[in-house]
């Protein structure tokens, strides 16, 4: 069976958390860079076939994935890496009282597995409910100079705090699957550009990014950190 | 042709009695509050589990402002050519300092993220329904 290359993206969410289609965007825009190898340490596409679906919760994107052979896997949409909390005295920091865990908010129903996190929860499943050996074993693949290079499974998360903190969700991830999980260490949030250098991580963020709103539908676009150069993180 | 833009401009400014241009002021709008519910957070429930009840919002050293639910609280005559410290209390608690800057953008808002519990300055332009403010009377 040949290698999967897996994008899918989540719900756009409600109200003022409301990305419209911005994630499906971003996720075709990607889909088009794993054809052209233009999106710096995603593995080489060597012939897979490249699969983009849209899901609103865990079961459906254990659906995507339970076929198997996945050698890389990326998610667009919503999702967060809670601080760890300190008992403090003077905003010094004492002790911590608890760990900050990470989340991906998939969809905007509240039902079973809308959420994905750490523990089971009545919306959240947790991240041992995925199933583990669907991503593909390190294959050898035949080089563009026709050396031969090794592709190893990879995960990468394209939302908030991906790779942020003490236990973020790539963390999490690449417990369970034992494959290489990539998600961003910035600190804040996320914003859309249509600036390839800036999609790529070639430059830091600027206040004219953070105020642009002027989105072309047909346009490439990205989903970057807020804050500073993307610093994807393996874990 | 760019020179005449820009004398429009100017004109329609002072044919404007009132507008922050002649003023020299900035305004900050700080925008409803999502109160904690109860249930867990996702994105149909984005206050879920917000531990904190009440917050207010003190600017230069000023009165704290309580953050209200329901309707947003629009603070004016704010310099404009000055960085302003935003402090931002949970429950009494010094939670977040922001330090607010002007730029091009004289009408500011300052809104609570319920999913991420994270607090933003940015432009009011921008925010659209999410910033509803009315002149203080």
């Amino acid at each position: 069976m040949t290698d999967r290359f897996v994008v899918i993206y989540g719900d756009p969410g409600l109200g003022v958390h409301n990305a419209g289609q911005l994630f499906e965007m971003s996720a075709k825009t990607h889909e088009r860079e794993i054809r052209a190898r233009t999106f710096p340490g995603v593995p080489e596409l060597s012939g897979s076939n490249v699969e983009l679906y849209h899901v609103s919760s865990v079961p459906e994107l254990v659906a995507d994935i339970d076929a198997g052979n996945v050698a890389y896997l990326a998610y667009f949409g919503h999702s967060w890496a809670w601080d760890d909390v300190y008992f403090t005295i003077f905003r010094w920091r004492i002790f911590r009282t608890s760990e900050g865990t990470g989340k991906l908010y998939i969809g905007e129903r509240a039902v079973p597995g809308s959420n994905l996190g750490e523990t089971r929860n009545a919306t959240t499943a947790a991240v041992a409910d995925l199933p583990q050996g669907k991503f593909s074993r390190p294959t050898n693949l035949s080089g563009v100079s026709g050396g031969i290079n090794t592709r190893k499974a990879q995960i990468r998360l394209f939302g908030c705090r991906g790779g942020y903190g003490s236990n973020p969700m790539a963390a999490l991830l690449a417990h369970h699957l034992k494959v290489e999980v990539y998600g961003c260490e910035n600190s804040g949030g996320s914003l859309f550009t249509q600036d390839p250098r800036l999609g790529r991580g070639q430059r830091a963020v600027t206040q004219s990014d953070i105020e642009f709103k002027a989105f072309n539908d047909s346009a490439d676009t990205w989903l970057v950190p807020i804050n500073g150069v993307p610093r994807f993180k393996m874990f | 042709m760019g020179r005449i833009a820009l004398l429009f401009l100017v004109g329609l400014e002072l044919l404007s009695p009132g507008v922050a241009l002649v003023e020299g002021a900035g305004s900050l709008c700080i925008a409803p509050i999502e109160a904690p519910r109860g249930g867990e957070k996702s994105l149909a429930n984005p206050s879920g589990g917000n531990a904190a009840r009440a917050y207010s919002v003190q600017i230069d050293g000023r009165s704290s402002i309580a953050v209200a639910a329901d309707h947003g609280t629009l603070v004016e005559a704010l310099d404009l050519d000055k960085s302003h410290t935003v402090v931002i209390y949970a429950d009494g608690v010094r939670k977040e300092t922001l330090r607010l800057r002007f730029g091009e953008h004289r009408a500011q808002c300052l809104w609570f993220n319920a999913l991420y519990e994270t607090w933003s300055l940015t432009p009011r332009a921008g925010m659209g329904k999410f910033c509803p403010c009315e002149p203080q009377r």
